[in-house]
C-alpha cells in the first residue's frame, strides 16, 4: 500500500520537476539562511559563519541530486539522457543512421514476410474441429497440378461404401473456380460471387456450425432437389447488412432461385450447396 | 584526538526524523537536522543536505506532511509534521531497531578474545 503510494507519488513528481525544484531549492536557501543565522549569533563574522554553513549542509549539489533520486524516477530520468544523446550523434551522423534504419527496416521486413507465410502455412490450425484428424484423400494419376488429383463421383461412393479407417468421408466439386452458378442478380446490381458446392456430409464433417439458420438437408443434396445456399459470414455482413430475415429468401444465382438456409460462422467458407450430382460428369475431390 | 563520528547505517535517518517529528511537533528541515545532532549529542556525522532526500521519501509515503510557513524569526521555510500513520510506522520500526540492537549487543556480549567488554 505504502510502496504504490510512493510509486504513485513517484510518477508524478517525474512530470513535475520544474515546480518541485523551485520548491526544494527555496527550502534549502532557507535552510542556510536558519544555519547562518544561529552562527552569527553565536559570534562568527559573516564570512566564517555563510562558509561553516555550508560545510555542514554537506554539498547543495549532492544534496538536491539525492534529493531528486529519492522523489523521481531516476532510472526513467537516465533513459532519456541517453535517448537525447542516441539521437543528437544519429543527427551528426546522417548518412550512418539512414543506412543503420534502412538495414533495419529490412531485416524487419523480411522476417514479417517469412513469419507470415510460416504462420499461415505451417503453425495456425485449420479452422476446422479436430484439424489434426483431417486428411485429404488424393490420387496421383496424371499432370496439371491439384486439377488431376481428383475422384469420379462413382469413386466416392465407393470410398464411402467401404471406408473403415474415417469416421467419415466427403467431398466437394473442386471446380469452383469456373462454377456455373456464380452470378448473383436481383439484388441491386449483379455480381460475381465464388462459392462451392459441397457434399451432403461435407460441413458436418468438418464441424463447421451455421450462426444463423440450419446446415443442407439431405433433401436439398439430392439430384434434382431443392437449390439452397449457405451464405458466407462476411458477404452476408457486406451484402445484407447482417440482417438475419434473409434466411429463408430466395437468391437468384446464374438464373436459378437459390433459397438461402442459414449463415456460417466467422471465418468462414461461402458454400453455395448442392450437389455435385446433379451434373454427373464433374469429379468431386474429398475430404475425408 | 576525539572519536571519529558514525556514519549513519542505511534507513536508520528515516527512522530519526520521524521520532524527531513525533517528539518535537511540526519543524522545518533545519530544525530536525539540528535536533538530530543535538540528541545524537553530536556524535553522528550528518550531512544536513542529506535529511531533504529522507524528508521527500517519508512524505511520499504519506507518514508526514509539509507546509510553507513563517517560522518564530519571520523567515519562510517549509514546516513538516508527522501522520497518524507515520506514528503507526514509528512504533513498528522502533520496535525493530530495539530488536535488533538488543540482539547485537548480546552477540557482542560474548566472552572471548578480541571485541567484548
Amino acid at each position: 500500500m505504502d510502496a504504490l503510494r510512493q510509486a504513485l507519488a513517484r510518477l508524478r513528481a517525474f512530470f513535475r520537476k520544474a515546480p518541485l525544484d523551485r520548491d526544494m531549492e527555496a527550502e534549502m536557501a532557507s535552510h542556510l539562511a536558519f544555519a547562518i543565522e544561529e552562527n552569527l549569533q553565536r559570534g562568527l563574522s559573516p564570512q566564517e559563519a555563510g562558509r561553516q554553513a555550508l560545510v555542514r549542509f554537506g554539498g547543495v549539489a549532492q544534496s538536491k541530486e539525492q534529493h531528486r533520486e529519492a522523489r523521481g524516477l531516476p532510472a526513467l530520468d537516465v533513459l532519456i539522457q541517453d535517448l537525447r544523446y542516441t539521437f543528437r550523434t544519429l543527427r551528426r551522423d546522417r548518412g550512418f543512421a539512414s543506412v543503420a534504419v534502412l538495414i533495419l527496416a529490412l531485416g524487419i521486413g523480411a522476417n514479417i514476410a517469412v513469419f507470415s507465410v510460416v504462420s499461415t502455412i505451417l503453425l495456425r490450425p485449420l479452422p476446422f474441429r479436430d484439424p489434426q484428424r483431417l486428411v485429404w484423400m488424393a490420387s496421383e494419376r496424371g499432370v496439371g497440378g491439384l486439377s488431376a488429383v481428383t475422384y469420379t463421383v462413382a469413386a466416392y461412393e465407393e470410398f464411402q461404401r467401404h471406408n473403415r479407417s474415417f469416421q467419415d468421408v466427403t467431398g466437394y466439386d473442386p471446380f469452383f473456380g469456373d462454377s456455373d452458378f456464380t452470378k448473383l442478380t436481383g439484388r441491386g446490381e449483379p455480381q460475381e460471387l465464388s462459392g462451392v458446392r459441397v457434399a451432403e456430409n461435407f460441413l458436418p464433417t468438418l464441424g463447421v456450425q451455421p450462426a444463423l439458420g440450419r446446415l443442407f438437408t439431405p433433401e436439398e443434396c439430392r439430384k434434382g432437389g431443392r437449390l439452397a445456399v449457405l451464405l458466407g459470414h462476411s458477404f452476408w455482413q457486406r451484402q445484407f447488412a447482417a440482417d438475419p430475415a434473409i434466411v429463408g429468401q430466395a437468391l437468384v444465382l446464374n438464373n436459378r432461385p437459390f433459397t438461402v438456409v442459414g449463415v456460417l460462422r466467422h471465418p468462414s467458407i461461402s458454400a453455395p450447396s448442392s450437389p455435385w450430382s446433379e451434373d454427373g460428369y464433374r469429379r468431386p475431390g474429398y475430404h475425408g | 584526538m576525539p572519536e571519529k563520528k558514525l556514519d549513519l547505517l542505511q534507513g536508520t535517518l528515516d527512522l530519526m526524523v520521524l521520532q524527531t517529528l513525533a517528539a518535537m511537533g511540526s519543524l522545518h528541515g533545519y530544525g530536525i537536522a539540528r535536533r538530530i545532532e543535538q540528541a545524537s549529542g553530536d556524535a553522528v556525522l550528518l550531512n544536513q543536505g542529506t535529511i531533504y532526500a529522507s524528508l521527500v521519501r517519508l512524505q511520499q509515503r504519506g507518514w508526514i506532511s509539509a507546509e510553507w510557513g513563517t517560522s518564530d524569526n519571520n523567515r519562510k521555510a517549509k514546516f513538516y509534521s508527522i501522520t497518524k500513520r507515520g506514528r503507526q510506522q514509528l512504533a513498528k520500526d522502533a520496535a525493530y531497531w530495539q530488536r535488533l540492537s538488543g540482539v547485537m549487543g548480546r552477540v557482542l556480549a560474548m566472552p572471548g578474545e578480541g571485541g567484548g567488554r
